[in-house]
Parts: C-alpha cells; sequence; structure tokens
C-alpha cells in the first residue's frame, strides 16, 4: 500500500471562526469529494456536554464545507473503559473511512490519557498514511506535541510547571516537534499575563527547561493555523496573526500568509515511516463505500435525462424511488453520485 | 432585487444574528435549472468569498452548461 500522507492542520483557536473555516475549505479542495468527516469527542469526553462540543464543530464543518458534500460523524470515543472507548471497533467505524479527521477543544493531557497507544490513535495514524488530512484545534493541538504542556493543571489546579509525553504525532516525521495554541492570549488583560496558552511568559520559560535541546516548539497564535502539505513538503501560515518557531536562541516569527520548507521543523519525507499494528492498519484500509446496484445506476441515469428533457415531476418520482432503495442521488458538474443513505 | 418579505433569504436558508445586526452572509450560485451550484454559509460578515474565485466559478458553470 503506497503511502501519501494528507495534510495536517494545526490551530491555535477559533475552530469555529472565519480562520478556522478558511483553513478547513483548503484542505477539502485537496480531497475526494463527498468528505467523509470524523469529529473526536475525546479531549472534551470527561465533560458531562462533550456531545455538544464536538457537535457545535460538527455542524460548522456540514455548513462550511457544503460545497464538498460532507458526511459528518461524530465518534463519541469518549474514556477508555467505558461504553464509549477509543479501543470499541465499532464505535470507531466513521474513523475507518474519515478522509478529514477533527479533533479539538477539551483537556490536552485527558486527550493524551485516552488515546496514547489506543485503537482509535493507530487507526487516525493509519488513515493520515492513507491520504486523510487531520486538523487540530487547541488542547488537541497540545495533545499531538512531543511533549505537552498540562495547562490546565498548571493554570486551574496549581501544580508545579512540569511536562508530559504527548501523542508525539510528527515524531515518525523525523521531528520532535511541541505546539503551544493560545500563544498570544489576553484574556487576562493587564492583571494576568494569559499569553502562552494561558500559564504566561513566566511559567512558559519554566516549562521550556523541561523540554529536551532537540525539541523545537510552536507557538500557534489565536484564530491562527499552520497548514503541513506532505505533497509539497511545506508548511503554511493561515489565519489573522502568526506562528513562532522557538529553539534555543533562535525564534522566528512568521505572519499568516507566510511559508516555509519542512526541513525547518526537521521533517523528512514519508519514505520510513515505522509500521503501525497490523490490525489498525487492516481496519484502516480495508473500507470499500459500498457501489450502487445497478438498478439504482439505471434509475439515476432516467432521472439525469429526465432532468435535461426539464421533466421535473418524473425527476422527482425517480428520486423518490432511488431514496426508497437506501441511496441519495446528487447532482454535480460532472454529472450524478449517488450515495447509500 | 427588493425583497421585503425576506422570501428569497427564507427560501435559501439565509441565517438571521441580531447580535451581528441582521442577516448575515449567503451567497449561492444558482443555474439556470435552479441547481445550486455553489454554496457558501458564514457567520462572520468579513467571511465572504473573493470575487476571483467566483468569477472562476461562474465561468465553468458557463463552460458546463
Amino acid at each position: 500500500m503506497p503511502i501519501s500522507p494528507g495534510s495536517i492542520a494545526l490551530l491555535g483557536s477559533g475552530e469555529t471562526s472565519l480562520a478556522g473555516g478558511r483553513i478547513y475549505e483548503s484542505l477539502a479542495a485537496q480531497l475526494d469529494t463527498p468528505l467523509r468527516i470524523a469529529v473526536m469527542e475525546t479531549p472534551a469526553g470527561f465533560e458531562l456536554n462533550s456531545p455538544q462540543v464536538a457537535g457545535r464543530v460538527a455542524d460548522f464543518l456540514l455548513t462550511r464545507l457544503g460545497n464538498y458534500k460532507p458526511n459528518v460523524q461524530v465518534v463519541p470515543a469518549r474514556k477508555r473503559g467505558s461504553p464509549y472507548s477509543p479501543e470499541d471497533p465499532a464505535l470507531l467505524a466513521p474513523l475507518r473511512q474519515a478522509n478529514f479527521i477533527f479533533m479539538g477543544p477539551g483537556s490536552p493531557t485527558y486527550a493524551i490519557r485516552q488515546l496514547q497507544g489506543s485503537l482509535a490513535w493507530q487507526i487516525i495514524l493509519a488513515r493520515h498514511r492513507l491520504g486523510a488530512a487531520l486538523v487540530f484545534a487547541s488542547a488537541a493541538t497540545i495533545s499531538v506535541s512531543a511533549w505537552a504542556v498540562p495547562v490546565y493543571e498548571i493554570y486551574k489546579v496549581g501544580q508545579d510547571v512540569h511536562a508530559l509525553p504527548g501523542l508525539n504525532l510528527l515524531e515518525p516525521f523525523g521531528a520532535t516537534l511541541s505546539f503551544v495554541p493560545h500563544w498570544n492570549n489576553t484574556d487576562g488583560g493587564a492583571e494576568v499575563d494569559t499569553s502562552r496558552c494561558f500559564i504566561g511568559m513566566e511559567r512558559f520559560a519554566e516549562w521550556c527547561n523541561f523540554l529536551p535541546p532537540h525539541n523545537t516548539t510552536l507557538g500557534l497564535d489565536e484564530h491562527t493555523g499552520l497548514l503541513l502539505d506532505f505533497a509539497k513538503q511545506e508548511c503554511r501560515v493561515s489565519g489573522v496573526s502568526s506562528v513562532s518557531l522557538l529553539r534555543t536562541c533562535d525564534p522566528k516569527m512568521y505572519p499568516s500568509g507566510a511559508s516555509f520548507p519542512f526541513s525547518e521543523l526537521g521533517l523528512r519525507p514519508p519514505e520510513t515511516l515505522p509500521d503501525l499494528p497490523p490490525a489498525a492498519w487492516e481496519m484502516a484500509q480495508d473500507f470499500a463505500p459500498a457501489a450502487p446496484p445497478d438498478q439504482v445506476v439505471r434509475l439515476a441515469q432516467q432521472r439525469q435525462q429526465a432532468r435535461a428533457q426539464k421533466d421535473w415531476r418524473a425527476a422527482d418520482d425517480l428520486r423518490a424511488q432511488i431514496q426508497a432503495q437506501g441511496w441519495a442521488v446528487q447532482d454535480t458538474p460532472s454529472g450524478f453520485q449517488l450515495q447509500p443513505l | 432585487m427588493p425583497d421585503p418579505q425576506h422570501t428569497v433569504s427564507n427560501l435559501y436558508g439565509q441565517e438571521w444574528n441580531l447580535f451581528k445586526l441582521g442577516r448575515v452572509p449567503a451567497l449561492l450560485l444558482i443555474d439556470k435549472a435552479g441547481n445550486i451550484r455553489y454554496q457558501h454559509y458564514s457567520s462572520s460578515m468579513s467571511d465572504i468569498p473573493a470575487n476571483s474565485l467566483l468569477l472562476r466559478l461562474l465561468d465553468e458553470f458557463s463552460a458546463s452548461s
């Protein structure tokens, strides 16, 4: 199976904002239609309203990407050892066919605990290698870091500053990268420094001391994202502000619209990716969209003829017959498309 | 075209938001047969497709019809 990783978008915030919408559109334009979108509940799985948190994003994607005929499904993989486990293959069915996977708000350390080594995470990695686009926003952006900022533990619980191993999304591509969203946050106003994902500059400097020297940290401003285009081996900044790249004594800032090569982050081409567990790899590959029966195809062809003759009543009747057989017909500039209901 | 009853807006599902001073953006390209060929719904007044994109799409749709 050829490896052709899809693009990855990392958002500082604004998953349902203008900036987020434009980033999603740029990703959708690279993918086959109809889009098959899976929205993971996991980062907010501990919250009582996690279905609503993920549902808001799902609704936004459904509307914003309407031109790409999206099929949006929420994956309620909330907690290990529960009926909504990220180890449950049945629950993860939408992931197996997704070509656009989103994970967003919640708690970074909770997301890491639930996903580290899980079947859900392995399927996500496999789908990415098969071309699916991945989008991470806010808490999920931290969780996919090599080293995570345990923001709630520091900012709300009062634990000492420390760094935790993250899901390390880009380690197989040769880079040790850690991400800090809400980089330029100003919610605290003049009273308290809430930049650097709410922990402030002083504690951020302390956090940096826990990182190994080969780590690169990327600070993502509010409503700003970084797109990693594996086909072009290029990173692009999109949104309202900028992305900061921090290494020892070598800070760089890239404004929106800027781009730089993968090599700037130490990312290498994906020729030598380590193996994924066979079970996850097989599950991610064996999805094949069902082909419509011949009879349904004939009905769709008859409907196309009826439309060409402007016989709208006949076209509507044929649409109803197609639906009665469990298929939806959609008209596109290149003809009709049939999707299972 | 004046539409004081908002018939067209309601037909195509344009949203109304009091906190955003009324109607929020909804832009659709509709062909002669009445099919929506492109849609853009947004909750932000600044989130409007570029004219260059719309002109390109109109050219594409004209060429394919």
